[in-house]
């Protein structure tokens, strides 16, 4: 499989020239006000039927940043992507999830979020309110005192507004992207971005 | 399909502050790293700094001015600086203190970037203790770990500061079609074509920020050709 995927992913590079490309650079900044902020953050990228993934990891997880000095946690994950599209639609998002992990060793979900990749070229600076599913006043409760609270079974909740709109949320914290896109070949389209 | 180095890069730099709570002196150390297709082809990749102690207004300065010229065939894995701080003890031992990343803004124009900066947490309570006490603190095999996303997940960290980097950004393409600044530029190129009139000095000599486009190729791209002429 990961043979017929190579011979895939060579004739899209071919061609590239002719579709229009996407590329990410940039860091998973920070995130604050999850509590004490031990925390890791997962990313996932969602894209739409045109898009192909060229080069880069579209999923990757960050270290556990555990503050003593600061308040916030700070990351410094970098994200490489190369994206190319052959449609303006399903243009990428970033689903993540941060999990904290507290003083036993244990990792619980403190909160979802979903970016979207910008659309014009330039230095961005993305920041997303985060949420976690709320439960009865019991779960809250057990939440707050014991910890482990509610998780999605899956994540087509962040991507699908008709599944999220049936959840309830609590806001958690915020996390922070610094994200540099170039565009290629848009103009020859005439896509103005 | 040949692979021409397309994009070129130069970035002028100055590390300007930096502030680690814990420390009373910190020594920046920059590596200018160029994963994949990119090459440097001017400059040093590695500057390091002296230490600096605390000023009288209790900040850090510490200046560190830093030139580079890069090329690539596609801006995929865009370079990336990695900083390795250091702290010296009272018996003059060096010690890391910090490590951390930032990937070279792709947009030209000066840009003034924040970098914390991490250390790895030590894995147990009798590990911190021996690290106090040796003054000495966990440290990477590889310096230029944080340079890439692989292996961080295992990893427990703890920011201990930030270091104030202030990067120029000059970027030269050879191929048309890549943009890499907000079109706010070429909507005045599209307003000026139909008065024919050139409105600033800039469109007059046809200096562009974005290598790449159309005009650059007619007026010979002189003030991106500047950079790549350092050497």
């Amino acid at each position: 499989m990961g043979g017929l995927e190579d011979v895939f992913g060579e004739l899209i590079f071919c061609y590239c020239s002719l579709m229009a490309e996407v590329f990410v650079s940039g860091i998973i900044a920070s995130a604050r006000g999850f509590g004490d902020n031990r925390l890791s953050i997962r990313y996932q990228l969602s894209v739409g039927g045109g898009w192909r993934i060229v080069q880069g990891e579209g999923e990757g997880q960050t270290q556990t940043d555990c503050p003593s000095v600061f308040e916030n946690a700070y990351f410094g994950h970098p994200i490489d992507l190369h994206l190319a599209t052959s449609s303006i639609q399903g243009w990428p998002r970033l689903l993540i999830q941060i999990w904290h992990h507290d003083n036993y060793g244990r990792q619980e979900i403190a909160g979802y979020g979903t970016l979207l990749l910008p659309t014009s070229p330039g230095k961005h600076v993305l920041t997303s309110g985060c949420w976690r599913p709320k439960g009865n006043w019991r779960e809250e409760m057990m939440h707050k005192l014991v910890g482990g609270g509610l998780q999605l079974t899956s994540l087509s909740a962040l991507e699908d507004p008709t599944i999220r709109e049936k959840i309830i949320s609590v806001s958690a914290g915020t996390v922070r992207f610094e994200l540099n896109i170039i565009t290629k070949n848009f103009s020859r389209y005439g896509i103005l971005s | 399909m040949e692979k021409s180095d397309s994009v070129s890069l130069t970035v002028h730099g100055n590390v300007r502050i930096t502030e680690f709570p814990e420390e009373s002196n910190v020594c920046v150390k920059l590596n200018t790293v160029a994963v994949g297709d990119w090459k440097i082809i001017t400059g040093d990749t590695v500057a390091l700094s002296s230490f600096s102690y605390r000023g009288a207004d209790n900040r850090i300065f510490i200046d560190l001015p830093f030139e580079c010229g890069l090329k690539g065939s596609s801006p995929f894995m865009w370079p990336r600086l990695v900083l390795n701080c250091f702290s010296k003890d009272t018996s003059g031992k060096d010690c890391v203190v910090g490590y951390g990343v930032l990937p070279i803004p792709t947009e030209p124009g000066k840009h003034i970037c924040r970098v914390h900066c991490f250390l790895p947490e030590p894995s147990s309570i009798v590990q911190q203790m021996m690290a106090k006490l040796r003054g000495m603190n966990a440290e990477f095999v590889d310096p230029l770990l944080p340079a890439n996303a692989d292996g961080r997940y295992a990893c427990r960290t703890s920011t201990r500061g930030y270091v104030d980097i202030e990067i120029n950004v000059s970027i030269k393409s050879s191929e048309t079609g890549y943009r890499f600044a907000p079109s706010a530029s070429s909507e005045a190129k599209i307003n000026n074509s139909h008065q024919n009139v050139p409105s600033s000095i800039a469109d007059l000599a046809g200096i562009v920020a974005v290598g790449g486009e159309e005009h650059a190729d007619i007026f010979g791209a002189d003030s991106e050709n500047e950079t790549t002429r350092t050497a």
